[in-house]
């Protein structure tokens, strides 16, 4: 007979476990420390929870498309300092950022080429070209720091503007969370991508020009990293070139906490990993920990969360509740 | 009463929203080939999981030599002495096929000298090609070859197991050709005579009579009948109406009116070294049937057709316009679709759902403006193709990947339908579907055929034959037989297919 019945979907369970850990965890450091709470912080949190996320949304698009990019960060890196050195030759903020974007779309699409076209190993391939696109970003500068027109350009507002009081890359964080949501979750170029992640040769089959969607994903990914450092830039009020390498960590370990919940990668997962981790990342600056713990725990996390998203949650309970029936002497029919 | 080899009762496996056990019971024989037969998504391939440790039973008992065992993982099927040769057998495609054979049982001197253990495993490999000598290089990674080929590793992953007391083969014939499943019959009657129990699932009905001493029937979980293959009264017609529940009148629907204009028109197409210069029409009320054995070039044709290779010559007319396919993509926006022959790997998206899987090849159809996917638009679309291929699904929201293996081809049928093209070209349409949904598609495809341009192309002569209005033949990448289905018969067709020779 076939029977219907509801199950508990796995990945709200797991999305239970996960706002638990998160609420814990905030409770932890609130006891540790009771200013964590404050609004200050609180703000400082989302301060630091918008370019990590940012860079994620980003990397989510490669890895739905079931490839690794080993080179966004050193690709912002680039972007940042094209951007820098725009601002130092008396650019004005806007083409300035668009040039630096548009560096990056560059070495996007060399990596699509490379892995989408050549069929190229995706790590080694993107790691390359990274090594290659941060070699570039010291010519700029000669590996010191770039702070020309950074004060009187208006570069700074990227950072320091607000709307309606929210502080403008937290909004331009949801903006882009919008519409990579719409975009991945509600869209046809969601589907082909994630059909492509899951079956590039079956996609093919079906009519997905493969190799444009893996090129556009690198090419999101990258824009996207180089748009979050220049933020980060326009925060430091320089150009500094090693900015850019901090993104790697958080950008992937979001994307693994996200997987862990939803068992692919997705936006609203991505988005709750960088939070997950952000948190984290607060309570130890606020603790006045050193960052090599933070890269410790931040390690842990990464790993804890691989682990957990191989587990089947939903195959566990199904069989407690199995073994409670024939406990019960119900039987099973 | 002698001790049964293999006894299984009560067994209950249920998934969401499907029980697909229903207190099944199975009984082997020592020595015997026992045939399980049900229509798709009867169990079997469950039952056969449950047995070989890949899911645990929710209820019921399984005795091997008469001792009550518990088969907690595959690892314990294996050291118990169950080997199974999986419906769609995992395996790493970057492995090479002897790699792959002995994956997870390479224990004996592993690690420090990686280079003696693979010529050792290398040469275990060549060992077992002695007893199954079937034609492939184990040396390519898996990857590369075609499905025949790894269904060929499949079996020898199972046949390298020691101490095999039960061989498991689900539908190993599905995708193997005469030649191989000649050498298949040849080693399961050895293992036979040596004692070995046989599990045998198949669709093609024939083989139940060539190889089995029994039968079981399956349905809705439970079996239905057990006997002897050479009791009185059982034939096809009966195991049919076993498995269905009710009679089968006919499997092949009428042939066709005399032909209408043409839909699509082919000339010289060829592809160097693989094909040469063929040329042929698809016309409205008309089946066009292409046979050929695996390596005859049918399954180019097909991709250079549909643009998946690139072909070195031809033109290509769709409604008496000339189109340039180069890609998938391209074909199927000038309205011809092809339903692959590797269904696995080139047909399906298998962790997503049905519904994703349908509309795949034609999103348009439920997309607001031009990209925007409505979601109620995209489940009725679904449920639709579902109703009218008689998919059996719980829901359209369920990942393909858990769909009977009959099903998942007809999820592929289904999102060829839906791109609502002007030509189809069906590729081995049937492949692990059950005897009465075959009869099913064949009627659809003629259905189809009326105001479409349809081409069949397969390795099954006799479904090539029996639906086909017009024949063609390739061996060794030449058309060797080309004319109206009406002056040939099976035999010469089939034999042509064979040798390359057409003889009257
Ligand atoms: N992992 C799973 N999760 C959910 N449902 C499943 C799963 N595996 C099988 N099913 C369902 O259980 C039923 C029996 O499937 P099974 O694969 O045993 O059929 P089968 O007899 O082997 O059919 P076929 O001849 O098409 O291979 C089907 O309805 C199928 O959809
Ligand atoms: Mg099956």
């Amino acid at each position: 007979m076939v029977q219907r019945r509801k199950d508990i979907s796995s990945e709200l369970i797991t999305l239970g476990v996960f706002c638990a850990l998160q609420i814990g965890i905030m409770r932890v450091f609130t006891v540790l420390e009771p200013r964590f709470m404050s609004v200050d912080n609180l703000l400082g949190l989302l301060n630091l929870v918008a370019p990590m996320a940012l860079v994620g949304l980003g990397l989510t698009f490669v890895a739905v498309t079931g490839y690794a990019d080993m080179s966004f960060h050193f690709v912002s890196c680039f972007g940042g300092m094209t951007m820098s050195h725009m601002i130092a030759q008396g650019l004005s903020p806007l083409p300035a950022i668009l040039i630096g974007g548009g560096a990056g779309a560059a070495f996007g699409v060399i990596n699509g080429v490379m892995i989408g076209k050549f069929k190229l190993p995706d790590m080694v391939a993107t790691l390359g070209l990274g090594a290659i696109a941060f070699g570039m970003a010291y010519l700029y500068s000669g590996g010191t720091q770039i702070t020309d027109h950074f004060n009187d350009s208006g570069i700074k507002l990227l950072y320091t503007a607000r709307v309606a009081s929210i502080p403008l890359p937290v909004v331009l964080t949801a903006i882009a969370y919008a519409v990579g949501f719409i975009v991945l979750n509600r869209s046809t170029l969601g589907r082909r991508f994630y059909a492509i992640g899951s079956n590039a040769t079956a996609a093919r089959f079906s009519g997905v020009r493969v190799e444009r969607y893996v090129i556009a994903a690198f090419v999101i990914c990258a824009v996207v990293a180089c748009l979050t450092n220049i933020i980060k830039m326009s925060a430091l009020a320089k150009g500094e070139i090693e900015a850019g390498l901090m993104w790697l960590m958080p950008a992937y370990s979001a994307v693994f906490v996200g997987v862990s919940v939803f068992k692919k990668p997705t936006v609203m997962g991505t988005f709750l990993g960088a939070l997950l981790i952000g948190t984290v990342q607060k309570g130890f600056l606020l603790l006045g920990k050193s960052t090599y713990v933070m890269e410790l725990v931040m390690g842990v996390l990464l790993i804890v969360s691989i682990v957990v998203s191989r587990i089947d949650f939903k195959e566990i309970i199904r069989r407690r509740r199995f073994r409670a029936e024939l406990a019960a002497g119900g039987g099973v029919s | 009463m002698e001790e049964l080899s293999l006894e299984m009762t009560g067994i209950v496996k249920e998934f969401p929203g499907v029980r697909a056990l229903d207190g099944a019971e199975f009984k082997l024989e020592h020595g015997e080939v026992h045939a399980l037969l049900g229509i798709n998504g009867a169990g079997k391939s469950t039952l056969i999981k449950v047995l070989s440790g890949v899911y645990r039973a929710d209820a019921g008992q399984i005795t091997l030599n008469g001792r009550q065992i518990e088969i907690s993982s595959p690892q314990a099927a294996i050291d118990a002495g169950i080997a199974t040769v999986y419906q769609d057998p995992q395996m790493i495609p970057s492995f090479t096929g002897y790699e792959n054979i002995f994956l997870g049982a390479e224990s004996e001197s592993t690690g420090l000298f990686p280079r003696i253990r693979r010529k050792k495993l290398l040469a275990r490999a060549r060992g077992l090609l002695e007893k199954f000598p079937v034609d492939i290089d184990l040396t390519r990674p898996v990857g590369e070859l075609q499905a025949v080929e790894k269904e060929s590793i499949a079996i020898l992953r199972a046949l390298s197991r020691e101490n095999m007391s039960v061989l498991v083969l689900d539908e190993p014939t599905s995708i193997l050709t005469r030649k191989e499943i000649g050498i298949l019959f040849e080693q399961i009657r050895m293992l036979k005579e040596s004692g070995i129990s046989i599990i045998y699932i198949t669709h093609r009905l024939d083989e139940v009579f060539q190889i089995a001493d029994r039968l079981t029937v399956f349905r809705d979980g439970r079996n239905v009948a057990t006997c002897n293959t050479s009791a009185e009264g059982i034939d096809h017609a009966r195991i049919a109406e076993l498995m269905l529940g009710r009679e089968l009148s006919h499997v092949y629907p009428p042939k066709g009116q005399p032909p209408d204009d043409d839909v699509l028109s082919v000339k010289d197409l060829a592809l160097a070294g693989r094909f040469s210069e063929t040329s042929f029409t698809a016309k409205r009320g008309w089946i066009l049937g292409v046979f050929g054995l695996v390596g005859s070039g049918i399954d180019d044709l097909c991709k250079t057709l549909f643009g998946v290779l690139h072909r070195t010559a031809g033109v290509t007319e769709i409604n008496g316009r000339k189109v340039a396919l180069a890609s998938p993509a391209d074909a199927i926006a000038n309205g011809l679709f092809l339903v692959p022959g590797d269904r696995r790997a080139e047909g399906q998206i298998s962790d997503e759902s049905v519904a994703f899987n349908v509309i795949l090849s034609n999103m348009a159809r439920v997309a607001g403006l031009g990209f925007l996917i409505r979601r109620r638009e995209e489940r009725l679309a679904a449920w639709s193709m579902v109703e009218e291929l008689d998919i059996k699904t719980p829901d359209v929201a369920a990942a393909v990947s858990l769909l009977s293996g009959g099903n998942q081809q007809k999820v592929v049928i289904g999102k060829g339908l839906y791109t609502d093209g002007e030509v189809y070209v069906f590729q081995e349409p049937t492949v692990g579907v059950d005897v009465g949904a075959k009869a099913g598609i064949y009627e659809m495809i003629r259905r189809l055929s009326a105001d479409k341009g349809v081409i069949v192309v397969g390795s099954d002569c006799e479904e090539i034959y029996g639906l086909c209005d017009h024949a063609m033949v390739m061996y060794q990448g030449r058309v060797v037989m080309d004319k109206p289905a009406s002056e040939v018969r099976l035999e010469q067709m089939l034999l042509c297919g064979l040798t390359g020779k057409a003889r009257e």
